[in-house]
């Protein structure tokens, strides 16, 4: 019996050491891997031509876009023999989103991150400041997104923001194409009127493709770049008279029309393009980054053209283009090959690395001296000469208040399209505002 | 070394890991959740602020969260109300009829299924632009039952809740169906000599053989109620609006679409305790009436 118990025992510690030992055993491994890259980054020379390996992350719709960028960045080897970029991608922005911020709060960012305009203020105090760096007098935005005169990262795309149509049923119809709102509205009751085509796709149940309306038509109509910084200096900014309430009875008036099909709030963004592209529709408004979905979808763009969104009210006011700048990269404060980083950075902002790059993408170049070759874009601006109207992300102090109170304006184009009238929706979100702006 | 003192090692040293992992994963996060409930953190910068109970009294007074959690009860209150069909289901595919195997694994298959693709599969159906279930409709001459489905705000919960049904109560018949299984024949031979009809048998043999299943259903019908979250996620987004938004949905965007980590977790902190009390009321009450009959 007792000599039974003993060889129990006997099995149990060891079964114990050998665990303790393992897991001892794991932890040095993973406490010894980091050391050499950490001294190699902040020693001698010599130290750092040992290997060093650079992860970026990145979002983007486009999967051919991905692949080349994932090709692209292995080149990054033959300059830098020592250095090798390991791409991670993600399909949609809000995935990504997400994935950063986990990883954020974990210090697990990768060493070259990418962001939209308005996530910059979120992670400034994960990201280190570029400033003085050779490529930064060559963007023609990066100063623009400078927090508190420090430019954190760079953008590495623009776009503007459209209002596509085919031409081939404009034509059919006898149509024109409109540069202010009632004409706007007049030309889609037009084609509803005529009840052959769609007037226009909204893939609403998504919320987000309202965004050319519910999000950029109040800065539009406010006529500032710097519109949702000065909101979060404003106790009222949705009351009446002020530009978010104005641009969102002229958007209760298109929504009003009933010209969006059937069920604007059924269907998603996906079948939204596909009545689009499938001629069963004639209008729907995004940035210049749809032009090549329709082109993979349609296999031209010969039956497709562009004008900007006219929110104008009569056309003794300039029609401004809305310009959106994207792909802005930045490091990471967390990262421990900063100067790799910086010598990567510098490589991939060079004109003939980002000619490719900007290629690629087929949008507008942010870079001075690099041209992106895009022949939609050149068709649409032989066409429409405007002002250009960059959207700026609003301040600090802005996205404070729109956290506290769950600003959500796109779920309001949702709501508005169910037939929610502005007057319902915008007093109390005053009220909210005011409070959360004094709850400082 | 005493006995017991080597039983004491023994137990120790197999206890060691399981309890270490315990609190590492279950115990920490948990401790860390309500620590951060108190917290006005945004998820990512490195500093807070304690702010006592404010985001629990800003969780209570906000209108959104309590229609939020209005539709977790839709979910609740609807499901509850199928357990008797699913039962009925469960007694007639225990029954010996033809290819009742062939049935079993068909009730039992929807549950199989990934939930992401009986979301996209549903989002199909509905669709109001070729969607099948409304050009079924219009097949047999029912177009003013046509809706909007996942649009019309008054309808789209329901649409919601049907998916859950097709995709849950597969799982509970399956429960049911071993809880039928487990009562032994003998009773009911006893019951028909006796000269007990159908339902007599049902009410005082099946329906207190299956009771332990019934009480499992319940809190899984409680937490799944509660916590139900990748229907209306993947569907409507919670939308249009906020029709559509469950308690967990609205967790989720206030944690990563505004940042708001103190509120997020207060939230999942108040979830937690209303699945504990649920849970303990629904056993109270089960109790009650095990003990009555």
């Amino acid at each position: 019996m007792k000599k039974r118990n003993r060889v129990t025992l006997a099995l149990a510690s060891a079964l114990a050491a050998t665990t303790l030992l393992s897991a001892c055993g794991g932890n040095n491994g993973g406490e010894a891997s980091p050391s050499p890259a950490a001294s190699g980054a902040s020693s001698s020379p010599a130290a750092s031509k040992e290997k060093v390996t650079l992860k970026m992350a990145i979002w983007d719709v486009n999967n051919d876009f991905l692949t080349y960028l994932d090709e692209k960045v292995k080149e990054y080897s033959s300059v830098a023999p020592n250095v090798t970029v390991e791409l991670e991608t993600f399909k949609s922005d809000g995935d990504y989103l997400q994935a950063m911020k986990v990883r954020a709060t974990g210090n697990e960012l990768p060493d070259v991150m990418g962001l939209k305009p308005n996530w910059l203020y979120d992670f400034r105090e994960q990201l280190i400041p570029l400033d003085g760096e050779a490529y930064l007098a060559q963007n023609q935005y990066a100063d623009k997104f400078a927090i508190d005169g420090k430019t954190y990262a760079v953008p590495m795309m623009a776009f503007p923001e459209l209002v596509y149509y085919r031409p081939s049923i404009f034509q059919e119809l006898n149509l024109q194409a409109p540069t202010t709102w009632p004409q706007f509205l007049e030309l889609l009751q037009n084609i509803k009127d005529n009840s052959k085509y769609i007037p226009y796709a909204m893939g609403g149940k998504d919320a987000w493709p309202n965004y050319p309306f519910n999000e950029f038509l109040p800065q539009l109509v406010s006529g500032a770049e710097s519109y949702l910084s000065d909101m979060a200096k404003d106790d009222s900014p949705f009351a009446e008279g002020k530009p978010f309430f104005e641009s969102y009875k002229q958007i209760e008036e298109l929504y009003a029309l009933d010209v969006m099909g059937p069920d604007p709030l059924g269907i998603g963004w996906d079948q939204a393009t596909d009545l689009f592209s499938s001629k069963q529709a004639a209008v729907i408004a995004a940035g210049l980054w749809f032009a090549p979905t329709y082109e993979a979808k349609v296999g031209s763009i010969d039956d497709l053209a562009a004008f900007p969104m006219p929110y104008r009210l009569d056309e003794s006011e300039p029609l401004k283009l809305m310009m959106f700048t994207d792909h802005f990269y930045g490091i990471t404060s967390g990262s421990d090959h900063q100067e790799e980083a910086k010598q990567f950075l510098n490589w991939f902002f060079s004109p003939d690395v980002y000619q490719t790059y900007i290629d690629a993408q087929k949008l507008v170049s942010t870079f001075e001296g690099v041209e992106s070759n895009v022949p939609f874009l050149k068709a649409f601006y032989a066409d429409n000469q405007n002002e250009t109207f960059s959207y700026i992300p609003g301040d600090a102090e802005y996205t404070r208040i729109t956290n506290a109170i769950q600003l959500d304006v796109k779920a309001i184009g949702q709501d508005m399209m169910a037939g929610k009238k502005v007057e319902d929706i915008l007093p109390a979100l005053n009220d909210k505002w005011a409070k959360a702006k004094a709850s400082k | 070394m005493s006995y017991s003192m080597q039983k004491r090692l023994v137990v120790v040293s197999f206890l060691f890991i399981p309890v270490a992992l315990l609190l590492l994963f279950l115990l920490y996060p948990s401790l860390r959740l309500l620590q951060f409930s108190l917290t006005d953190w945004n998820g990512m910068s490195k500093s807070f602020h304690y702010v006592g109970f404010d985001n629990y009294i800003e969780a209570f007074s906000n209108p959104d969260v309590w229609k939020a959690l209005s539709n977790n009860f839709l979910y609740f209150g609807i499901h509850a109300a199928f357990i008797p069909l699913e039962v009925m289901l469960a007694v007639f595919l225990n029954n010996k009829m033809r290819a009742s195997r062939f049935f079993r694994s068909i009730v039992f298959m929807p549950y199989i299924l990934n939930g992401v693709a009986v979301a996209y599969l549903f989002s199909f159906l509905y669709n109001p632009i070729n969607g099948p279930i409304n050009a079924l409709l219009e097949a047999v001459g029912l177009e003013s039952w046509i809706r909007n489905w996942l649009s019309d705000k008054s309808i789209v919960n329901y649409s919601l809740v049907v998916v859950s049904l097709w995709r849950f109560s597969g799982l509970h018949v399956v429960l049911f169906l071993a809880g039928l299984q487990s009562i032994p024949n003998d009773l009911y031979e006893a019951a028909t000599i006796d000269g007990a009809g159908p339902l007599k048998k049902f009410v005082h043999i099946t329906l207190p053989g299956i009771s332990r299943v019934m009480e499992i259903v319940l809190f899984l019908n409680v937490r799944g109620a509660l916590q139900v979250f990748d229907i209306p996620f993947l569907m409507t987004q919670g939308g249009p609006g906020l029709a559509s938004t469950t308690f967990t949905v609205y967790t989720i965007q206030t944690a990563f679409k505004y940042n708001n980590y103190g509120l997020a977790s207060s939230l999942a902190v108040i979830l937690m305790l209303m699945i504990i009390v649920f849970s303990y009321l629904q056993g109270r009450l089960f109790k009650g009436k095990g003990e009555s009959s």
